[in-house]
């Protein structure tokens, strides 16, 4: 990779953000942006028609999350470098990320240097955190109280931050382009898993863990 | 004092006041009585006396013409007293001498007996031979016995009355005590409702009022259970109302403001990269930081007037609502608004017809900002306030259409004044509907 020109692929639904960032990113003489998408699903057909050497992906976005495209850029080429960068502060985030095969988790609250560094990181393979992001993860670990969570697959870690956004069951179904039926599974699947049997309780336990600190994307022209 | 000594006290004084009325009855009967029965005792006398009289006047050879008292009173078992005066003033008498026995009633009683008509009585009777008066027979009762033998009556009734009322006390006692012993429950029921506890329940008590009243008591119970209810469900519902609205203010911290500060914090160090390297800056350079500091001012203005509360009062919500399109320089809306609904400016009902407006604006702004057609119609029909709240959809926001904080707040907002709330794409524009009740709030 030396000598050439480092190609990422900037995918957040915030024009602003995608012109900040390329912006920054430009400026440094081994970065290329050579895409940029607003969705899930334009990450995912950017990313399969340039084969960008890094994609920097935002979790929250409309339709399907940044969890469902990094699966599928990953199911398309196991060997894809993805960093996350994203306003979640929760280290469920990191952790729902990490385990969807992104190499790294970089906040936007993190310095502009943190997210140059950790894509560089990130093309050497390496898995990195931003600061915050690896004190929280620490923290949570030596709690122990989340590992509950840890046992959500990443599909089902974003059906259960879309549910407490909140969003119905059908709403999800439509945005991760599954069955009604589907989510009604992972749904209890997640309840089983976490131990709850209401959804009330379901909803107390991921505000406990800050998992609505920043819900996704909201509707279209109706209110949000 | 309790319920059961105040009756028993009453049930006393009543007894006692029926001796005293029994008592005085019997008393006077007993006057009247003896009254008679010296009248009778008079006239029987007389007769005798008169036979007496008569009898020594025709007997040849007989100087005493007085006749013998003594023998006359003893045919009655209790004689009064006896006088006999002929016409030519001699006379004697019979058992008029005071008995010499001191009397056991009491002067007070005495006085108490007198007042109530048992008086000395003095009846005399004129004894005549062949229609000739020949003296007169005077006949007085002894008060004395007449008085003692009162008395005598008075204290059998008082001891009568008396032993009545004790037996009658301890029944009522008993009886009465039964009765109130479902009283303790109802105050320990009352005192549980007292404590805002509103578990007290009664069974069914005897006799049928005590029934009645916790049959009232239980209805109380229920009503409070219910209201305790409701408050819980209504703080309940306050509470994650506000949390809602934490929520949503987070999420646009979140969407609006974390994101531009984050993008303005790239531009700024890759500003800052280009001057330590000695860059000429160049105005596209700056054209990023103007647009994300510009978009910061618009949200913070956006968010700023959905917080504080509108000028309705003085304005009144057709103009409110014109400024709200201005605000939002939202183009190609639409606004219909009746002159009806003009008097709604200071009540709930327009506040939240003005909130559903501004909501859906401020979504169009950014989050449909292609949206060509956009048509705002409030109208008053009957009782109701209508509003619908219409826009295209572009390809991205027809994908993420789905349930936001912010439509929720309004569904709550709308149905707490009992109002009917919609949004949905109908013929491929997104359309908000509500329906208010008006003068509600």
């Amino acid at each position: 990779m030396t000598g050439a020109s480092v190609r990422l692929l900037l995918a957040d639904d915030h024009a602003i953000v995608r012109a900040g960032y390329r912006h920054l990113l430009e400026r440094q003489a081994r970065y290329t942006v050579v895409a940029e998408a607003e969705s899930a699903e334009q990450a995912y057909a950017q990313y399969r028609q340039l084969r960008p050497d890094v994609v920097v992906i935002d979790l929250a976005m409309p339709g399907a999350s940044g969890l469902e495209a990094i699966q599928r850029i990953l199911s398309l080429d196991p060997g894809a470098r993805i960093l996350v960068f994203s306003m979640h502060v929760s280290p469920d985030f990191a952790q729902a990320a990490l385990g969807a095969g992104a190499l790294g988790y970089v906040t936007k609250s993190s310095a502009p240097d943190v997210l140059l560094r950790a894509i560089g990181a990130v093309l050497a393979r390496q898995q990195v955190l931003s600061p915050d992001i690896a004190h929280s993860l620490a923290v949570a670990r030596l709690s122990g109280e989340r590992r509950r969570l840890e046992s959500l697959t990443p599909r089902e870690f974003d059906v259960l931050t879309m549910l407490i956004s909140p969003a119905s069951v059908q709403d999800i179904a439509q945005r991760l382009h599954l069955s009604v039926k589907t989510v009604q599974n992972l749904h209890y699947q997640i309840k089983s898993k976490l131990g709850v049997d209401t959804d009330i309780e379901l909803t107390r336990l991921a505000l406990s863990w800050g998992l609505d600190a920043a819900p996704p994307a909201p509707g279209p022209a109706g209110p949000s | 004092m309790n319920l059961k000594l105040h009756l028993l006290v009453r049930m006393t004084v009543a007894g006692l006041l029926c001796w005293l009325a029994v008592s005085i009855y019997v008393v006077s009967q007993s006057a009247h009585r003896a009254a008679r029965d010296l009248a009778t005792t008079a006239d029987q006398l007389q007769s005798i006396v008169t036979e007496d009289v008569m009898r020594r006047w025709i007997s040849i050879g007989s100087d005493q013409r007085t006749p013998d008292l003594a023998s006359a009173a003893v045919r009655f078992p209790d004689p009064p007293c006896l006088r006999y005066v002929a016409q030519d003033g001699t006379g004697s008498d019979w058992g008029c001498a005071a008995p010499g026995v001191a009397s056991t009633v009491p002067p007070m009683a005495a006085a108490a007996l007198r007042s109530i008509g048992l008086e000395g009585l003095d009846l005399q009777r004129k004894i005549e031979i062949y229609g000739v008066r020949v003296g007169t027979l005077e006949i007085e009762s002894n008060d004395a016995t007449l008085l003692e033998a009162q008395w005598r009556r008075v204290r059998d009734l008082l001891g009568l009355t008396a032993v009545t009322l004790l037996a009658l006390d301890l029944l009522a006692m008993w009886i009465v005590g039964r009765a109130l012993e479902p009283t303790a429950r109802i105050v320990a029921a009352l005192e549980q409702l007292g404590r805002g506890d509103s578990n007290a329940r009664l069974p069914r008590l005897h006799p049928r009022e005590f029934t009645l009243i916790a049959d009232g008591i239980n209805r109380l119970a229920e009503g409070l259970s219910q209201a305790n209810a409701a408050r819980s469900a209504l703080t309940a519902r306050l509470f994650r109302v506000h949390e809602d609205d934490r929520r949503e203010l987070a999420h646009e911290l979140h969407e609006e403001f974390g994101q531009c500060v984050s993008a303005l914090g790239a531009v700024s160090a890759s500003i800052r990269q280009s001057v330590a390297a000695g860059e000429a800056l160049t105005e596209s350079d700056i054209l990023p930081l103007e647009r994300g500091v510009e978009q910061v001012l618009d949200s913070l203005r956006a968010l700023l007037e959905r917080m504080s509360r509108p000028p309705l009062e003085g304005q009144g919500l057709r103009s409110a609502i014109a400024d709200l399109v201005t605000a939002w320089r939202v183009t190609h809306v639409d606004t219909e608004v009746e002159a009806d609904v003009e008097r709604l400016a200071g009540d709930e009902c327009a506040l939240c017809a003005y909130r559903i407006v501004q909501e859906c604006l401020s979504n169009i702004a950014r989050h449909a900002p292609r949206s060509r057609r956009v048509s705002i119609a409030i109208r008053a029909r009957e009782s109701l306030l209508c509003l619908a709240v219409r826009s295209d959809l572009d390809d991205l926001a027809e994908r993420a259409a789905g349930a936001g904080m912010g439509l929720r707040l309004l569904d709550e907002r709308v149905r707490s004044l009992q109002g009917s709330f919609a949004a949905a794409i109908v013929d491929g524009r997104f359309e908000v509907r509500a329906e208010l009740p008006m003068g509600a709030g």
